[in-house]
């Protein structure tokens, strides 16, 4: 059996990072690359995501992995998945996204995301003295289209390091990461989990297919921080 | 083929590769590493954009 019908790509990661592969990859000499792979698929949507865990992010650093993320868009039942998709579990090596580019239109950000019933956007900003990129009030509902039918149940606060989005993820992480650690004790008090995490998101201007990679030394940079991490993949 | 994993069709799923250089049988042995799946520089065909192409690379590929 290699996928269980109803489970996870965060699920498959963590049973990866159980076993007896990734074991042995953290004793083999660093001259080998280590690539946890994650295949998402869009259904009926533009965009697809994964949330980790801080055992997650610290189990690859420990075996010294990159992680590299790919979204397909499938369009209705019955397409052709070779045509665009990874060919596993077929015996080939697998078919990879457009390899994402600044040229292209590819926009990347790392964002800090808080999220609370009982504190309002502004105190999460007194609390830790900064202010947020974008927030978002409980019970207000979003001017999205389509609206949502219920308003939210709490208070959304983000932040991200304010660089341009056509820079790379890791000049994001850098830029985002010294505030993180500045603000480590503050930010605990939230109690981090998937609601407090780091967001991690890559917009694409393809049709098909894209994909986002986390180099090895940011694995280990985002471990020290020891909070989730929510990585969201859109296609426009 | 690609009937027999057609339920697979809109899974997320993960799996772990290895890369470096040299014999992958002879480096999964060395290692004691149990993979499924490995490949040599010339294993690889070209069957289309975008595929990965090892050069004096061993490839190995497990997933749960």
């Amino acid at each position: 059996m290699y996928w269980g019908d109803n489970e996870n790509a965060a699920h498959h990661i963590e049973l990866l990072l159980l076993g007896h592969v990734a074991r042995r990859a953290q004793a083999l000499p660093d001259e080998f690359t280590r690539t946890m792979h994650v295949v998402l698929h869009a259904v009926h949507s533009q965009a697809g995501g994964v949330s980790l865990t801080p055992e997650h992010i610290r189990d690859l650093a420990r075996i010294k992995a990159q992680l590299k993320i790919y979204l397909y868009k499938m369009e209705a039942e019955g397409e052709n998945v070779a045509e665009f998709s990874h060919e596993c579990p077929h015996a080939r090596l697998i078919v990879e996204p457009k390899r994402p580019s600044v040229l292209d239109g590819v926009y990347e950000r790392a964002y800090l995301s808080l999220s609370s019933v009982d504190s309002s956007p502004e105190e999460i900003s007194s609390h830790l003295g900064l202010e947020p990129t974008w927030f978002r009030r409980r019970g207000e509902l979003p001017q999205t289209i389509p609206r949502p039918k219920y308003p939210p149940v709490n208070h959304l606060w983000q932040m991200d390091a304010g660089l341009d989005r056509q820079q790379d993820m890791a000049a994001h992480f850098d830029a985002l990461h010294q505030v993180l650690v500045e603000k480590h004790e503050l930010l605990s008090d939230f109690g981090m989990d998937y609601r407090n995490s780091i967001g991690i998101g890559s917009a694409a201007c393809f049709d098909t297919s894209t994909c986002i990679t986390l180099s090895q030394s940011l694995i280990e940079r985002m471990a020290r921080l020891g909070m989730w991490f929510d990585l969201d993949l859109y296609l426009c | 083929m690609l009937d027999l994993f057609s339920h697979l069709k809109f899974q997320e799923y993960a799996y772990l590769t290895i890369t470096g250089e040299g014999d992958a049988q002879q480096i999964a042995e060395q290692y004691g590493v149990k993979t499924r799946r490995m490949w040599n520089a010339g294993d690889v065909e070209q069957t289309g954009h975008g595929v990965i192409t090892l050069i004096k690379c061993a490839f190995m590929r497990t997933h749960i």
